[in-house]
Formats: C-alpha cells, structure tokens, sequence
C-alpha cells in the first residue's frame, strides 16, 4: 500500500467503517510507516481544532470579540439598507 | 437554524433581516474568510443584494437559507477578487505532497504541543478560506457542525464516495497549512 492510499484510507476511516481487508492493509502500513502513523494522529488534532472552532466562532473571534456584527458595523448596515429601502 | 416561524413564506422587512439574521451572516462569513472588515463587508453586500431580489424569494426555503445563499455568492466572488481560487497549493494538496507512486515528497513534520485554542482557531480559519469554497463547507459540515456524511452528501449534492474525496483533500490541505503556518517555526 502506498503512504498516499493509507492516507487517504486513514481519512475515510473518520467517515465511514473501513472494510474488513482496507483496516488490515492500513494496519500492516501503518506499523511500518512513522509519516503515516504522524499524519493520523494530526489528522485527529485537527479534528479536535474545527470542533472548537464551531464553539469559538459561536463565542468569539479570534481578538477576543464575539462572532457577532460590532455595534459601528450594524449601524452602517441599517443606514445603507435604509438608503436603498 | 429556524427563522421567522410567522411568515414561512414571503419576507419579512429588511431591517428585521439584519435584527434576525445579521449575527448568523455574519458568523458565516466570518467562519469561511477569517477577517472581520471583510466578513462584515460581506454581509452588508448580501442584506443589499437581497433586497434587490426580494422579489424572486419563494419561501421554499427559510429566508435565512435564502440569504446564506446569496452570501455564498458573494464569499465566493471576493475569493475570486482575492485570487484565492488560483492558489493551487492547498486546493491540490493531495498532489503536492506525493509523487507519482505514492510516497510523502516531505514527511509531516512533529507538532510540538498545541498553542492557544484562540491562536489555533484564528490560523485554521484563515486555512480554510484558502480551500476551494466546497471543501471548505464540507469539511465544516462534517467537522464542526457533526452533520452526517448521507446528510452532509445530500446538502452539498455529491455522491458519499465523492464527499469522502473532498474531505480527504480538505483534510490534506489543512494539515499541511497547520503544519507551515503553526506547528513548524515550534519544532524541536
């Protein structure tokens, strides 16, 4: 198996259940593979990244604001819809 | 997700679109172009434009999904003016990092510990408005919103076996961009 069908199994293998002969394959790959042991563990954290982002994104943007339009934004908005309205 | 329960169909009045659903366009854009200006720019743009569609709403969808819609045109449109859909680099990631039979070109590097979420959130962000719009949506769908892959497939109109390709290449693509923008200047 080539490191670029393990990754891509390593990846489907998050959506779906790998069939019987794909997980023995990917298993026997990945035991002497170290790059494609790596890739799945960051696979996993990146995983764990976007989750928080939804939470964050719902919360705050990344200065610490909330995901929310700013009061100045708003009040630019509501002129311009009036403008044309 | 659900809208104005009162009118499900026909529009409400554009200042209500903006008290009902500004906050939601706005936490849209901002997911997919990772900047505030623009994300707000965004906004305004689609309130503006849909007023001027207004008249081809047909209440078969909630008028928010109407208007996220026409935000995605716009999203897409500034991606274009910003030249993000000619960089390659992530959208065929896939290609990049393997040769011709298949073996890593460069093998993923070790990722120290991780930084501040907030610094995580805000890098992968600015990732993910570097993917080509739809892997974007869908690795966002599966990912962050823990959407199905038959749902996410059906939403997005692609096969499952097609969705599994696109996220592989979304998943390529941000792994490789973490790597360069976050995790390498901290390696041992």
């Amino acid at each position: 198996m080539s490191c670029r069908r393990a990754t891509q199994l390593i990846s489907e293998s998050m959506d779906r259940p790998l069939t019987r002969r794909e997980r023995v394959a990917l298993r026997v790959h990945i035991v002497i593979c170290g790059s494609c042991r790596r890739y799945r563990r960051q696979l996993a954290r990146l995983r764990t990244a976007l989750e928080r982002l939804a939470a964050t994104s719902e919360m705050a943007t990344a200065e610490g604001a909330p995901a929310v339009l700013s009061p100045e934004a708003r009040t630019r908005i509501r002129d311009a819809l009036r403008s044309v309205g | 997700m659900s809208s104005s329960p009162t009118l499900p169909t026909g529009t409400t009045a554009p200042e209500v679109w903006l008290e009902t659903h500004g906050d939601s366009l706005f936490a849209f854009a901002f997911s997919r172009v990772g900047r505030r200006e623009v994300a707000e720019d965004l906004v305004q743009e689609t309130l503006l434009a849909g007023i001027e569609a207004r008249s081809r709403f047909e209440g078969r969808s909630s008028e928010r999904t109407w208007l996220i819609g026409i935000l995605k045109r716009k999203i897409a449109g500034w991606r274009r003016r910003q030249g993000v859909v000619s960089e390659p680099d992530l959208a065929r990631m896939v290609d990049e990092q393997f040769t011709r039979r298949g073996k890593w070109k460069t093998t993923p590097a070790a990722w120290g510990s991780d930084p501040e979420t907030e610094e995580i959130a805000s890098v992968l962000r600015r990732c993910l408005a570097k993917l080509p719009e739809r892997q974007a949506e869908a690795v966002l769908m599966i990912e962050s919103s823990r959407l199905d892959p038959e749902k996410t497939s059906k939403l997005l109109g692609v096969t499952t076996n097609h969705l599994y390709v696109m996220l592989y290449r979304a998943r390529t693509g941000l792994r490789a961009c973490l790597e360069q923008r976050l995790f390498r200047a901290k390696d041992r």
